[in-house]
């Protein structure tokens, strides 16, 4: 009698077995699903971040933005082309004395009324090999925190927010504000260690020409042209001065007017980032701090070279690399 | 060579007088001719110095060649800015004639003020270094010497030029370097 009923499976325990089950897969199923999303929103800052950057490199544009440092507000035309694989830009200044800057195949230009122009000639080689390093997020998530922060509507046109922020006060944090078609950031916050902005730039108008897929992922998994960051503690005077996560990343040997050489080593976390330039003394160095909207400097003479530092990053950092440096007479 | 029209642009870029894309032509055009980057620095130092503004001439490291391009100018008219062809009205001959004799007086104010009165004193300069005249407190990079804010500045763009892919996407690289202003 019990061995039928075990062997009939009608009893009501064996009619829940493929209820339990089909329960227990719907919830596998939903478990695998929601770490799926997870993942994904997770990423997503990530990727809409390479995302620009690809953007940067493939979509041509014009457009107004204005910048905003401090109380001041400056309004800036702005032309952005890729000619022959490589992007340049013209900026014009709209508002007070006519400033403009190119950015073309042999350097970049800089006119300033009250200045010569002045030109740099286009990094060759490893200068200027840090345009194709890609970010590294493993790196970055011990002093930002990448977050994907909503959506809002800059001009005119619909953006993901996407905000970097900094864990410490020896660097700013970012928040970029992406266009959803094209990937182009539109606005770009930068913020103290409060996450009050320091500098805003924001386009008021844009025309987006030329667009490439920038969406797309690149043939392989990444660009062909990215070449890994080649991050490097440095010489040995240098490492006691350096705020956390900062290594060097580019040192170049450059010419002065006078034929003086000029040491620059190239420092970055990963997505801030300062140069140190050491020399021979000379007229109209920087001695002490300055401050350009988010760039700072700081510059004096330490043993017989003159020491300047400047990057976008807050004034404590390079008035701590500067206190710090202590070069040798011939660093190189 | 620089054609008239070319110089025409730049001469409406000074004045801030050109649409979108024919300032970004004119600034194309300004990169590769030294004579016409030589004629923007010209025309700003000129309009400088018709507006009473010190001319900060040791931050530009080039007396001796401007000096010298405003001497042919002055002798032979060849580097006066071309007359830009704007609404044609009956007052056009008269404006035209009040700014060319505002330029003259200019000039002539600019060229008779002894070149190291208006540098603030330059390594390599002739000359004794005179005190660096009164600067409105907001300069860039809050430095009153214009040697330094232009040291500054080329510092700073040597360095954008190589990280402008990290942090500071793009055009915002140079935001700072082109839009920095104080307001008066």
């Amino acid at each position: 009698m019990v061995r039928s009923r075990r062997l009939g499976g009608t009893t009501p325990g064996n009619m829940m077995r493929p209820r339990r089950a089909f329960l227990l897969a719907l919830c596998v199923v939903a478990a695998l699903w929601l770490c799926a999303l997870v993942a994904q929103a997770a990423e997503a800052p990530q990727r809409l971040l390479e995302r620009m950057n690809r953007a940067l490199e493939q979509v041509e544009f014009n457009g107004t933005l204005v910048y905003l440092h401090g109380q001041d507000l400056a309004a800036l035309r702005v032309t952005h082309r890729i000619k022959d694989g490589n992007p340049g830009e013209s900026m014009l200044s709209l508002t007070g004395p006519v400033r403009a800057l190119s950015r073309h195949a042999r350097g970049v230009t800089c006119m300033l009324p009250d200045a010569a122009p002045l030109t740099v000639p286009k990094a060759h080689g490893r200068r200027g090999m840090l345009r194709k390093v890609p970010l590294d997020f493993e790196r970055l998530s011990a002093y930002y925190d990448i977050r994907y922060l909503g959506q809002f509507r800059v001009a005119g046109r619909d953006t993901d927010v996407v905000g970097v922020l900094a864990q410490d006060g020896f660097r700013y944090g970012y928040r970029f504000y992406l266009d959803k078609a094209s990937g182009l950031p539109l606005k770009l916050d930068l913020l103290d260690e409060d996450e009050t902005p320091v500098q805003q730039i924001m386009f008021t108008d844009i025309a987006i020409e030329g667009q490439g897929d920038a969406g797309a992922e690149p043939a392989g998994g990444g660009s062909p042209e990215q070449v890994p960051a080649q991050a490097d503690a440095g010489p040995n005077w240098l490492s006691a001065a350096l705020p956390p996560g900062f290594h060097v990343v580019s040192e170049e040997s450059l010419r002065r007017d006078d034929g003086a050489s000029i040491h620059q080593l190239v420092l970055s976390d990963g997505l801030a980032s300062f140069s140190i330039y050491l020399e021979p003394p000379l007229d109209g160095a920087l001695q002490g701090e300055s401050r350009l909207g988010a760039v700072s400097a700081a510059g004096g003479r330490v043993g017989e070279q003159q020491v300047t530092v400047v990057g976008e990053v807050p004034p404590a950092t390079v008035r701590m690399v500067l206190e710090g440096t202590d070069p040798p007479d011939q660093p190189w | 060579m620089s054609t008239e029209q070319q110089r025409q642009r730049i001469s409406a870029l000074v004045d801030g007088e050109l649409g979108r894309f024919e300032a970004a032509a004119a600034i194309n055009d300004l990169t590769r001719s030294p004579e016409l980057a030589a004629s923007w620095e010209r025309w700003h130092l000129i309009g400088r110095a018709l507006r009473g503004e010190p001319n900060t001439l040791a931050a530009r490291a080039t007396a001796a060649r401007v000096r010298a391009a405003a001497d042919a100018q002055h002798l032979s008219g060849r580097g006066r800015r071309p007359p830009r062809s704007r609404r044609p009205g009956a007052w056009q001959p008269i404006g035209g004639a009040i700014a060319a004799g505002l330029m003259v007086v200019g000039l002539a104010l600019f060229l008779t003020k002894p070149v190291s009165q208006q540098q603030g004193g330059i390594h390599g300069f002739a000359g004794t270094p005179a005190p660096l005249p009164a600067q409105p407190v907001a300069e860039r990079w809050q430095q009153a010497d214009p040697v330094v804010r232009a040291r500054l500045d080329r510092l700073l763009v040597n360095h954008q030029e190589q990280v402008a892919g990290l942090g500071s996407p793009g055009v915002a690289a140079y935001a700072a370097v082109i839009g920095y202003e104080r307001l008066p």
